[in-house]
């Protein structure tokens, strides 16, 4: 079940009211989130469903065997199982067909023939952001951060609760238990922001998103060799686009569909192609991602307090893992190790230069900071072309072309409509706080009645713009 | 005056959608932040499908008939007429080809 479908307004208009008429009653109410969770996911897989609760079950059993656990090494085993628990079905899901080829073609270089199978199944709906959340609880149970949690009912519905389910945002269990614990006061409902966001996000995603990829990104990812330069240059920023648009709507939906239900979720995109820097483009984009790497990942293997070279390890480690996490593929791999080069390098320049002398003065200028951002924004657009590819070989080849094909006069496929839709995406996070400040300032002030008119004008004029059915959100694949 | 307000104390669950915070300048309706909510979502998804009701008949043709899905199917097909008979439907229509022109993907 999408987000922007018929199918989703009439399970949210079932879910509203009844989470809201419970809502005194907190227990009942958060079974019926559970169970409306679970229905929600079956959409997609009924079998899975036993997947999501033994995870569930699983976690809620070692988050208790710790939470009680007074030996510290005992803790420390016990969360080193539920770890390794927690990774066994993504990487049976995810990573088992893509090792056994790896290992089969290895073999064949070697003369040998292995036969290693295949799992035969389809990867699990939002299996990596199920792992994510247990292993999160579980160490944060062992790190007492959080209480481990008594309620079952809780737990499941901290994996399983519906407008996070399937790609996030990421919540940590302490931001998310305290909540369960009283009825939701409504007063902490901000109808006008929440709005905001879920107009917001099916306007980046429908129209978006949806007509840049089918009209532009997809043809020419599929088939390079057929384009210029210029156009595949432009397929690259377009690409930029489409997956800040199609993620950050999905997040923005979630954020705003559950603060309707009267939960808050963390903020997950922060105007990320601003930034001046990969650091600070770490920090705005998928911001639950790159926070849950640094504490779960960065810093249990050492993150900065083991002198410089190990810290460059580390950031390289950790961005190669958070890429194989998004894909079982080689062209996963080098985007994480390419950001996590890119991270240790800026480190290096940091620690490499004084923080008073001219380089650094220079780069704090309006020059200086000109460069970065040019700098990091295409770094990030290479980057993304491994992301987007088929394989690793594709997005070579991809880059490969844009080299040869210069000035080979190739005619512009991309018509004025990418260029609009381009610039749209754009400005979607290039405008300024202050921007959505008063946007949503003047849609607080509004009465409901106005409320309802801008709403059904902004998703009628949405459905107007769409295209024949929507693609599943980008991340749903990860 | 229609109110939520003796349904509210009837049913105890209902307090919470309708007791506090009233709607600032209707007077029709005094709804909670929670029944602003609800009010906001139903009230923004009828007029959607009233606007564009060929969406809701389209949507459910694609399942296989039953009694359910043909009461509801009458229901559209009334909706439909409704918005055509306002004339919203017919403008819905012109738009959204004019939409599918405009974003269609080249030969």
């Amino acid at each position: 079940m999408l987000f922007p479908t018929i199918e989703f307004a009439l399970f949210f208009m079932l879910v509203l009211p009844c989470t809201w008429l419970l809502n005194r009653r907190n227990a009942l109410k958060k079974a019926m989130l559970v169970v409306a969770s679970y229905v929600f996911y079956s959409f997609w897989s009924i079998p899975f469903l036993l997947l999501l609760f033994l995870s569930s079950l699983f976690n809620y059993a070692f988050g208790l065997l710790v939470g009680r656990s007074a030996d510290p090494r005992l803790r420390k085993a016990l969360v080193g199982v539920a770890v390794a628990g927690n990774l066994m079905p993504l990487c049976f899901f995810k990573y088992y067909d893509f090792l056994a080829a790896q290992l089969q073609a290895l073999g064949a270089l070697a003369g040998l023939q292995l036969d290693l199978g295949s799992t035969g199944v389809a990867v699990p709906v939002a299996i990596s952001f199920l792992t994510f959340h247990g292993i999160s609880y579980v160490v944060d149970v062992h790190r007492g951060r959080v209480e481990a949690s008594r309620s079952l009912v809780d737990l499941l519905l901290y994996v399983s609760f519906f407008p996070h389910l399937v790609a996030g945002p990421i919540v940590r269990a302490s931001e998310f238990l305290a909540q369960l614990a009283r009825p939701s006061d409504p007063r902490n409902i901000d109808l006008g922001g929440s709005t905001l966001l879920i107009l917001g996000g099916l306007f980046k995603k429908v129209v978006v998103a949806s007509h840049l990829s089918i009209l532009f990104v997809d043809p020419v990812f599929t088939n390079p060799q057929a384009y210029g330069t210029v156009d595949l240059i432009l397929a690259a920023y377009a690409y930029a686009i489409v997956i800040y648009c199609d993620f950050s709507a999905y997040t923005d939906i979630a954020i705003g569909v559950a603060n309707l239900l009267g939960y808050r979720f963390p903020r997950n995109f922060d105007q990320p192609y601003i930034a001046l820097s990969l650091q600070e483009f770490w920090h705005r984009w998928h911001i639950t991602l790159s926070t849950w790497l640094r504490d779960y990942l960065y810093i249990p293997l050492g993150g900065s307090h083991l002198g410089r070279w190990l810290t460059y390890r580390n950031l390289i480690l950790t961005m190669v893992l958070g890429g194989l996490w998004h894909g079982a593929g080689l062209q996963f791999i080098v985007w994480g190790a390419l950001h996590g080069v890119g991270l240790a390098a800026e480190r290096l320049l940091r620690e490499a230069t004084d923080e008073g002398g001219r380089f650094r003065r220079f780069l704090r200028g309006e020059l200086g900071q000109t460069i970065r951002w040019l700098l990091v924004f295409h770094f990030v657009c290479v980057a993304w072309i491994f992301f987007r590819s088929a394989d690793a070989g594709s997005a070579v080849d991809y880059l490969g072309t844009i080299l040869r094909r210069v000035g080979d006069g190739a005619p512009l496929t991309a018509s004025p409509l990418i260029l609009v839709l381009m610039m749209a995406g754009f400005l979607t996070q290039l405008l300024p706080p202050s921007a959505y400040e008063a946007a949503d300032g003047s849609f607080r002030r509004a009465s409901v009645a106005a409320k309802v008119a801008l709403s059904t004008a902004a998703i009628w004029a949405v459905i107007m713009l769409a295209p024949s059915g929507v693609a599943p959100f980008i991340y749903f694949q990860f | 005056m229609t109110t939520l307000a003796p349904a509210a104390d009837a049913l105890p669950p209902v307090r919470g959608l309708a007791r506090t915070h009233p709607m600032r300048g209707a007077g029709l309706l005094r709804l909670g932040p929670a029944g602003r909510a609800i009010a906001l979502v139903y009230a923004t998804c009828l007029l959607l499908a009233l606007a564009y009701p060929q969406a809701l008949a389209a949507w459910l043709d694609d399942f296989e008939p039953n009694p359910v899905v043909e009461a509801a199917q009458g229901g559209a097909a009334r909706l439909v007429a409704l918005s055509e008979s306002l004339g919203i439907a017919r403008i819905s229509g012109s738009v959204r080809d004019l939409g599918k022109g405009l974003t269609r993907k080249p030969d």
